[in-house]
């Protein structure tokens, strides 16, 4: 096995190959994972709602939002952007004014594929809607009647969502990665029973709650709590990739040292190109499991330190299979790096 | 033996080596000049290192720079042996795993290996060192080190290029000694310096200006 010996000997010495391919893996799992958890929450959100209510008709109180209307594919039904629109919900004799906010409402119709969503059709008159239990006035049932009073349409109540945003919170919601959706979020929690969201909210964010001026800094302090998170996110992404930068120039240098000594004495094209794959696969693996180790010892730290904003961000995940999978993975990493070091000294140490 | 026939290299504008014949036999030559008289340049074409603009360079009637790639790594491994003027060492490496690159190429076996990095140690007077890093090594001794690396295969022809430019005279004078055993014990020895007191230290100094030998005197 003479190419293993020689690889043996060029995974030796590059260890800090391991820290760049680590630091790597570490931005980019945070990327993706941002972007994982914020479409999943995106879905975890509303994904529950649209799957009970296949089929029907949908009532969804929530700001004006063009983009994240699109984004969800939500047809807006009878909102103006910047306009301060009422509409009135009445039903068994009762009325209630749903936007004191200035925000609209979206209506959508729920089609069996998720992604079939058609932009702006109002449903017909007569078909079930679904609307929030904090909307309902009491004594309203599933199987009323519900009008629109501006539409003019009358539609049947067939269910209640308040329930999925708790949903939403045992997932983990998180400001800092859920910037696109905190509008979403916000407002999807005033049609939740405030007493409810409000304390968690409350311990998380260290908004100020009192009635609906409360509701509204609670608002505004989530977006600012996430705007910070953001720009603590983006700063350790700008100093992993200058570190990155750093160990890349390490990286050209060292092997372009390499290149020439093992070309002078005779290493032919071919076999310096599988040398190459095959120590760049092991770092990038190794460096790999090292990165995913050093987020998930992070999540799972930020999970136990959870009365803080950070626990926040990491919302309800667990801690224990976040600190098993990290020190798994810690081990692998560690194992693999050890396992690397130890069998190049194999050869040429008498 | 080695001869360079009607050897040329052109750089953009400049003939670093023009049309130059030569023949080396064996034992301990030097190649001299001046800065930029192309001795260097000349150097690496021998060592199959740098491809010459035209002309042969042949070993033992084999001309390798016309034949394919795979002969011209396995003569750079086993027939040919190299010393730089700057170690060219890999730093991160102890001394055995510097040494032992040339085995671990030609595929020896780690039995092998070590027996072998032991008995160049101990030829170049580094025994003992094996396990320290390169880097942290004095001038003298990573040069001797290199050259431990470059007999590992037991080349027959070694190639020094300034061998002695960063060392001091006391190391210097050990280098071209440790040269000279290896002549005695039967490799070629070519070695390119400026440094005229080096030059008389071995067999033959073949002179070179501007890319042509000017001068070539046994000693």
């Amino acid at each position: 096995m003479k190419g293993f010996d020689l690889w043996k000997l060029m995974m030796k010495r590059a260890l800090p190959l391991v820290w760049a391919c680590g630091i790597f893996a570490l931005l980019f799992a945070l990327v993706f994972f941002s972007g994982f958890v914020r479409r999943d929450l995106t879905e975890g959100l509303y994904r529950d709602i649209l799957e009970e209510a296949e089929g029907e008709q949908l009532v969804f109180s929530c700001d004006y939002d063009p983009a994240l209307a699109q984004e969800l594919e939500i047809g807006v039904y009878a909102s103006a952007e910047g306009e301060t629109y009422n509409v009135t919900l009445s039903a068994g004799g009762q009325s209630l004014e749903v936007d004191r906010y200035g925000r609209g409402l979206i209506l959508c119709r729920v089609l069996p594929a998720w992604q079939a969503l058609v932009e702006g059709e109002p449903p017909d008159e007569g078909e079930g809607i679904w609307l929030s239990e904090a909307l309902l006035p009491a004594g309203l049932e599933i199987g009323d009647e519900v009008r629109i009073e501006e539409a003019g349409q009358v539609f049947r109540l067939a269910g209640t969502f308040s329930g999925e945003i708790r949903s939403a919170l045992r997932l983990g919601f998180s400001p800092s990665f859920l910037l696109a959706e905190d509008r979403a979020f916000a407002e999807a929690s005033v049609i939740c029973p405030a007493e409810e969201v409000f304390p968690l909210w409350q311990s998380a964010l260290g908004a100020r709650v009192s009635g609906d001026d409360g509701l509204f800094d609670l608002c505004e302090g989530y977006a600012l709590a996430g705007g910070w998170l953001e720009v603590l996110f983006w700063l350790i992404a700008a100093a992993a990739l200058l570190v990155a930068v750093r160990m890349t120039a390490f990286f050209l240098r060292h092997f372009a040292r390499q290149t020439f000594l093992l070309r002078v004495f005779g290493l032919s094209r071919g076999r310096l190109i599988l040398l190459y794959a095959g120590v760049l696969l092991a770092y990038g693996a190794l460096g790999f499991a090292l990165g995913v180790g050093l987020f998930y010892a992070f999540v799972g730290i930020t999970e136990a330190l959870s009365s803080g904003i950070m626990g926040m961000v990491f919302g309800e995940i667990s801690p224990l299979p976040m600190f098993a999978l990290g020190g798994a993975v810690f081990a692998l990493a560690a194992a693999g790096t050890a396992a690397a070091v130890l069998s190049g000294r194999e050869g040429g140490q008498p | 033996m080695i001869r360079l026939t009607e050897l040329t290299k052109k750089f953009a504008d400049k003939t670093a080596v023009d049309r130059l014949s030569l023949e080396v036999e064996g034992g301990f030559v030097c190649i001299t000049g001046r800065s930029g008289s192309g001795k260097s340049t000349l150097l690496k074409m021998m060592g199959l290192m740098l491809p010459p603009t035209s002309g042969q360079v042949t070993f033992d009637g084999a001309d390798l720079w016309a034949a394919p790639e795979a002969e011209r790594n396995r003569a750079r491994n086993t027939l040919l042996g190299f010393v730089f003027q700057d170690y060219a060492l890999e730093p991160h490496y102890t001394v055995a795993e510097n040494v032992e690159l040339p085995l671990l190429i030609a595929g020896r076996t780690g039995a092998e290996r070590r027996a072998r990095v032991a008995e160049c140690l101990a030829f170049v007077g580094l025994s003992g060192l094996e396990r320290q890093r390169a880097g942290t090594l004095s001038g003298g001794e990573q040069q001797r080190t290199a050259i431990a690396r470059a007999i590992a295969n037991r080349p027959a022809f070694l190639l020094a290029d300034e061998p002695c430019g960063n060392l001091d005279k006391e190391n210097g004078d050990r280098v071209v000694e440790l040269f000279r055993s290896l002549v005695r014990e039967g490799t070629s020895v070519i070695m390119v310096t400026h440094n005229e007191e080096d030059a008389r230290k071995t067999d033959r100094v073949i002179r070179l200006l501007d890319g042509r030998v000017c001068g070539d005197e046994r000693l």
